[in-house]
């Protein structure tokens, strides 16, 4: 599961299964475009002007977040490269690790960077995982409140005509460019 | 002939780029297409153009949207709704 949500493009993608093969969409409100695979199962939905429909505060803008799926099992072997690439997709700086784990962020730099090794890898991993399971607790709760939000709002929204609705956007005409 | 990213063929935006990875089946020359030869287009309340086009190889209709410049596309999608309310 994941989330790409970009301030500029006022735009907000939930993907709940990834890897699935892409067949279409369906905007089942204005702005609100869900994604279907082939065998017609839905798996992403789409705010196209999110500010619309939920409140985005919070959210990282500019890169996909994962929600679910550490990378940072018992079998990787923890480095400096790989606690980076946890910390980014995890969307943390290195400051807000620092916070979290009670470390300063020139220590966290000096492992990324490959200037020090870690001194306990497998004791730094518990305290990640820690991290991680929280961070990725309140990622879940903000995804369902944006979803729970946003249906709601279209279920109330949906009573508006379909004539109404179209207004809601202007015909332009192909060839008045 | 060569693998040619979105960049490489239309204006694009980073939010574009990055949905693109789960839509990968969108070629970008179906942008181009629809860009070029839109059936329908529409201005969204926020200034963003959103134009339809239909893609024979694919026998669908793609939504391409794009910024207030009406060519830096922003998204694009199979508009199944659209295919629905309209005869080809």
């Amino acid at each position: 599961m994941k989330y790409l949500y970009d301030r500029s493009s006022n735009s907000l993608a939930l993907t709940f299964v990834e890897g699935r093969k892409y067949r279409d969409s369906e905007e089942i409100y204005d702005g609100v475009v869900v994604d279907y695979d082939i065998d017609g199962r839905p798996y992403a939905i789409e705010f196209l002007r999110v500010n619309e429909f939920v409140d985005t505060q919070g959210l990282i803008s500019g890169r996909p977040v994962r929600v679910s799926g550490s990378e940072l099992t018992n079998d990787v072997q923890l480095n400096g490269s790989v606690l980076q690439s946890w910390r980014e997709n995890l969307g943390l700086s290195r400051d807000e690790l620092s916070r979290h784990l009670n470390l300063s962020s020139e220590l966290i730099a000096s492992w990324e960077d490959g200037i020090h090794a870690i001194d306990n890898p497998e004791l730094l991993r518990l305290a990640l995982q820690a991290v991680e399971g929280n961070i990725r607790e309140k990622l879940f709760r903000q995804m369902f409140e944006i979803v729970q939000e946003s249906l709601g709002d279209s279920r109330t929204r949906s009573s508006v005509s379909s004539d109404a609705r179209s207004s809601l956007s202007n015909p332009v005409a192909p060839n008045s460019r | 002939m060569p693998n040619l990213s979105y960049a490489d063929r239309v204006k694009v935006t980073r939010y574009f780029e990055l949905r693109m990875v789960d839509r990968p089946e969108i070629r970008p020359e179906w942008c181009m297409e629809v860009l070029a030869r839109p059936v329908e287009i529409r201005q969204q309340s926020d200034g963003k153009y959103q134009m339809w086009g239909y893609i024979e190889t694919a026998e669908k209709y793609l939504r391409v949207i794009t910024l207030e410049d009406r060519e830096t596309v922003d998204n694009a999608f199979f508009d199944r709704r659209y295919a629905r309310g309209r005869s080809k």
